[in-house]
């Protein structure tokens, strides 16, 4: 019987390494690469000898919560409108390689986003709307809306629709353990959380968090506690008091080919550009504005 | 003389009209020429002899309608043959046609077929038992009473009732009726579809309302789940989506679960909750066989991320829109959903005799009514089924949903292509009917010296006209006999020797990657009845022109 030993839940460690060369090989410059793979092969070094974990910790619900929320005030900007243009790039390994663009309207305090999607041009003038728990697909070429999940894949992605409305860990997860770790160049705390409800994509998640209160990595599993992907969230951008990620690679776990006799496993990256917490207009927040935008 | 000259004459000559008087008159030719009047004698049989010697003997034949219908079909059967190179156009057109109806009749019915055992297998059955309460998702609440009432289809009983039943259960189970039922409302008949024709056969002796019983193949017990967006199947980084996750009892199901088209391996031990029966379409995207690991993910009931590992048990052959189903077992679905492992979805029956779907869609509504649960009408079409399905109500309700209705769609595709072919063909047999008519006209012409002598001789206006009739009819029976039996063999040729490369669309309609034709009795009956039909009405007109014949004139007649 041949086993699906690709499929096999890795540890984060090797998941973060795998992921980060990629990122620099095919979507960071040049310069950015010499600055930063020293960093990364002292890391290397770091983890070898570094303790894997501590013990896992008790934590009350309380405490938990205040650790998230921390963690979510950081990029979510409650006060602000937020807008920028991502570009998420597909990478399957031996096949082709797929590009997103489009532009992003966030009002976290109205829980809504819009997007509107720029490439690939036959995709172009299709849009997100979400206001509050609802969340609708334009369709410009049937101008037809259709209600579709923040589980589902973002344009058959890696990235998940969720993945782009605010942060709300606190009142999607609750820590049911904590470690400590080092992470490359960061000294990271790593929590064990299970969902509070059921209407986050993965029921369960390891989050590693940095001494600044930013998520540098999380690991998301299913409810059979199967590895389902990995994301790396290697760079922030400051805006004001709160912090913008400028590059998120997510690894797929399951999804991937094997290449050169290397199993490689399939990634989407998404780069953040031009992020502004200037205001947005009331009515890009309506079904109304992906119609006009859409002609 | 010219009258026995066309006799004797007509022996040689074959066509003439006199030639015919001497066909007709298989042996009466020689007593004919030797009586004058005795040449009907072979069209009046024994009678005829007596006629020759007895103008008694001929009169009273005269009276009678002067012709035997032996006499007549021999005679009618040796003016074909003899006639034949008149009627060599015509008969190879029947006969193409009749071998044109016959091949797309047999292939329609063949892909219908097909279709219909591959949909049956992909939504439970010939017959489904939905219950609805509004959501538009089916569940059966009490899959016991589902259950006694497919027994009840299979053994004819209308109307056990639920005591009795929970009495006489071996298993000593009682079962309750559901959850606000009670017997008003299954004596209702606007709510049971008591009423509906079900083919009633009257009162057992128990006093037990009986109809025929339904012949079934099998039943299943299914848990569903259904959306394309959620369910993965992976294996060594390849993935692929699949339509429906169908969680089945392998043992209860076994009989129709083997007639897939197995490329590798079969169906599961009984009890088998790892094991996955996948499409070849699905083996395919993924790269896997028969004992590899797959990891199904779906989203639970719950709205949860949820995976589990199956061994491939089983890969048939399907590339079609049927072909994005995997089957596990029931218990491993519901666990991967996150439901009641015991959950059921649907209960549906598989008929031996398709054409039994409605009688049994009643009968099992009956049934299900007579087991308490509240019922609804039998959704016959898709939009009733829609309808039914997110109709609000206060309680649970069940409905039967029959196939036809879940293929409305491909039997609307089949059915055009059928008319459309069925219309070319007849327009084809309109041709015919006014070649035959054509000829016949001719033909009567021709032979007015010969219907003036029948006439003269004594038989009778019915008597010609059936004359005619009757070659019209060898000419149509010939080209039916023949032109079936080449479209039978065609069939049966590209059955054999055709193998068609499947691809999405094709697969939907083959078998084994050939075209599977099926020509039922009636199939058969109903292209002999056109053909023959097209061939009589082409007759019909010169015959009766043939029977109006007065006989002096006919006699007279000069071509």
């Amino acid at each position: 019987m041949k086993k699906n030993r690709f499929t096999r839940a890795v540890g984060p460690i090797p998941a973060l390494l795998a992921a980060l060369p990629a990122v620099s090989s095919t979507v960071l410059s040049t310069a950015w690469r010499a600055a930063h793979f020293t960093t990364l092969a002292l890391a290397v070094a770091l983890l070898v000898i570094a303790p894997r974990a501590l013990p896992a910790q008790e934590m009350s619900a309380a405490e938990s919560r205040r650790i998230l929320e921390r963690v979510d005030a950081l990029v979510t900007y409650p006060e602000d409108d937020f807008s920028a243009e991502y570009t998420v790039t597909e990478v399957r390994p031996g096949e082709s390689t797929s590009r997103t663009k489009f532009v992003l309207f966030r009002r976290d305090r109205a829980d809504s986003y819009t997007i509107l999607i720029q490439e690939p041009a036959q995709d172009r003038g299709k849009g997100y709307l979400r206001i509050d728990d609802n969340l609708w697909l334009y369709d410009p070429v049937a101008r037809r809306f259709t209600v579709v999940s923040a589980s589902d894949r973002f344009e058959n992605t890696g990235a998940r629709n969720s993945d782009f409305n605010q942060s709300t860990l606190a009142d999607d997860y609750r820590i049911v353990g904590h470690t400590t770790e080092q992470l490359g160049a960061y000294e990271t705390d790593v929590y064990e959380m299970e969902a509070t409800h059921d209407d986050v994509p993965f029921p369960f998640m390891r989050i590693w968090i940095d001494r600044n209160d930013l998520v540098r990595k999380f690991e998301d599993y299913s409810l059979s506690r199967r590895h389902m992907r990995t994301t790396a969230i290697p760079n922030y951008r400051r805006l004001d008091d709160q912090y913008v990620p400028v590059r998120i690679v997510i690894q797929d776990e399951l999804r991937g080919r094997e290449v050169d006799g290397r199993f490689r496993n399939q990634r989407t990256m998404i780069e953040v550009e031009k992020s502004s917490l200037q205001d947005v207009p009331n009515m890009v927040f309506t079904r109304t504005f992906l119609e006009r935008a859409g002609d | 003389m010219r009258f026995a000259g066309n006799q004797s004459g007509g022996s040689r000559g074959g066509s003439t009209g006199g030639g015919s008087t001497s066909g007709v008159y298989p042996e009466g030719g020689r007593s004919g020429a030797r009586s004058g009047g005795g040449s009907a004698n072979g069209v009046y049989s024994e009678g005829g002899r007596s006629g020759a010697d007895s103008g008694d003997a001929r009169a009273r034949a005269a009276r009678s309608g002067g012709i035997r219908t032996g006499g007549l079909f021999t005679a009618a059967r040796r003016n074909f043959i003899r006639n034949l190179r008149r009627y060599r156009v015509l008969l190879l057109a029947l006969i193409l046609i009749v071998m044109a109806l016959t091949a797309v009749l047999g292939t329609m019915l063949g892909l219908r077929g097909a279709v219909r055992e591959k949909a049956s297998r992909y939504f439970a059955g010939d017959l489904v038992v939905l219950g609805y309460e509004g959501t538009g998702n089916s569940r059966i609440e009490d899959p016991e009473a589902v259950a006694a009432a497919v027994e009840d289809l299979a053994a004819g009983v209308e109307d056990a009732g639920v005591e009795a039943r929970g009495a006489s259960d071996d298993s000593g189970q009682d079962r309750a009726a559901p959850a606000g039922t009670d017997d008003a409302t299954a004596e209702d008949p606007q709510r049971s579809g008591g009423d509906r024709e079900t083919g009633s056969a009257g009162p057992d002796p128990e006093g037990r309302a009986r109809h025929r019983p339904v012949d079934l193949r099998t039943w299943s017990r299914r848990s569903t789940y259904y959306d394309m967006a959620t369910i993965e199947l992976f294996f060594a980084g390849y993935y692929t989506r699949q339509r429906r996750m169908v969680g089945v009892e392998w043992e209860l199901e076994r009989p129709v679960l083997e007639n897939f088209e197995f490329a590798a391996g079969g169906v599961p031990e009984e009890g088998n909750e790892t094991a996955i029966l996948i499409s070849t379409a699905t083996a395919r995207a993924l790269g896997i066989g028969v004992g590899d690991d797959v990891v199904v993910s779906i989203r639970s009931d719950r709205g949860r991320t949820n995976t589990a590992d199956f061994i491939v048990s089983g890969i048939y052959i399907e590339s079609s829109f049927f072909g994005y189903t995997s089957y596990v077992h029931r218990a491993a679905l519901n666990r991967l959903r996150e439901a009641p492992e015991d959950r059921v979805n649907e209960i549906g029956v598989y008929l031996r005799d398709a054409g039994d779907e409605e009688r049994a869609a009643a009968a099992l509504t009956a049934a299900l009514a007579a087991q308490g649960l509240p019922t609804f009408e039998v959704m016959t079409d898709r939009d009733a089924y829609s309808a039914e399905s997110r109709r609000g109500r206060d309680r649970r309700e069940y409905g039967v949903v029959t196939l036809g209705a879940q293929l409305n769609e491909i039997n609307e595709l089949l059915g055009a292509i059928t008319i459309i072919a069925g219309v070319v063909m007849v327009l084809f047999l309109g041709i015919v009917t006014v070649g035959v008519s054509n000829t016949w006209t001719m033909v009567v012409w021709e032979r007015t010296r010969e219907i003036g002598t029948l006439r003269a001789l004594g038989m009778q206006r019915t008597g010609t006209i059936s004359l005619f009739l009757l070659e019209a009819l060898f000419l149509g029976a010939t080209g039916v006999i023949l032109g079936s039996g080449l479209g039978v063999g065609l069939l049966a040729g590209i059955e054999r020797w055709m193998s068609f490369e499947p691809n999405a669309f094709t697969t939907l309609f083959l078998t084994q990657g050939r075209l599977a034709w099926n020509l039922p009795w009636w199939g058969i009956a109903g292209i002999s009845g056109l053909a023959l039909g097209a061939s009589l009405f082409g007759a019909l007109r010169a015959a009766v022109r043939a029977g109006r014949v007065h006989p002096v004139e006919a006699l007279r007649h000069e071509k």
